[in-house]
């Protein structure tokens, strides 16, 4: 009885764990309640694909903010950054420009939150929110990419 | 008093509800085994109960049984329908301003920029002022 529980128990937290990021801030972000899905650009990569970079999903928001939005955006990430494991931060004045944040882990799957935000021509930001899963360590992308 | 004499009383007192557990099962096998008709009413009630205790203990086992089932399936259930909200395990795409697109290498492209940008050691703060002084 003991080890069908089990069973069951972990093929649902198996389940489970494609919902992580709904556990964020920033979630609302990736679903496009923060700016509209047609003024983003999303890009969401899961599976093989992913491989290469000992990862094994990627989804990734992309779009054009004033600086009210930006800070509101920013502030997400901040909050996630509180009770991630470890998060790399910088700012230019009081916005949040640069966040690498490394998130607690889900199980035996690590979970970054990467984030950026450049200045544009109109006064405006550039901000990029990536979502990473993976076998991964901070280390191990680092290395990957300093190398090509 | 011989045997039939001491089980007949015993079993009025059977009867009477007032035979200890080990009385009734000293009393039980005796009734099995002896053909006596002054018995026969004993061997139906003891038969009849031992029928409703193999009843209950089966339909303890069948109740117990349906309970895993039922768990399972409704573990099952929930696990294919996660799995079906989710079902692409090999996806690549991308909206550009709500608009699809599903070139692979071209998302791939952008996604290893993307990677690079941030795990290069490129420090944001040199890609802003690289991105004004280029401008």
């Amino acid at each position: 009885m003991k080890k069908i529980m089990i069973c069951l128990l972990s093929l649902l937290l198996s389940t489970g764990a494609a919902f992580a990021q709904k556990g964020l801030n920033c979630y609302p972000v990736f679903q496009g309640k923060v700016i509209p899905e047609r003024q983003m650009v999303v890009t969401e990569v899961r599976g093989d694909g992913m491989a290469t970079y000992k990862l094994s999903y990627y989804r990734s928001v992309r779009f054009q903010a004033d600086t009210l939005t930006a800070r509101k955006v920013a502030d997400l990430v901040e909050a996630d950054a509180l009770t991630a494991d470890s998060a790399e931060t910088e700012k230019t004045g009081e916005l949040l420009t640069y966040g690498l944040v490394q998130l607690k882990p889900l199980g035996i799957t690590r979970r970054y939150l990467c984030y950026q935000a450049r200045p544009t021509d109109y006064h405006g930001w550039m901000i990029t929110i990536i979502y990473l899963e993976g076998s991964a360590t901070l280390e191990d992308l680092r290395s990957m990419f300093e190398k090509q | 008093m011989n045997d039939k004499e001491k089980y007949l009383e015993l079993m009025q007192r059977y009867f009477d509800a007032e035979t200890s557990p080990e009385e009734e099962k000293e009393l039980a096998l005796y009734a099995a085994s002896t053909d006596d008709p002054a018995f026969r009413e004993l061997r139906g009630v003891l038969g009849y109960l031992s029928i409703g205790l193999q009843k209950k203990a089966k339909k303890g086992r069948t109740v117990r049984f349906y309970s895993i089932v039922a768990a399972a399936s409704v573990a099952i259930v929930t696990a294919i329908g996660i799995s079906l909200l989710n079902q692409d395990h090999n996806s690549c795409i991308r909206y550009t301003y709500g608009n699809k697109e599903d070139d692979e290498t071209l998302i791939m492209e952008s996604v290893e920029t993307s990677l690079a940008d941030f795990f290069a050691g490129k420090t944001p703060a040199e890609s802003n002022l690289f991105e004004l002084f280029e401008r």
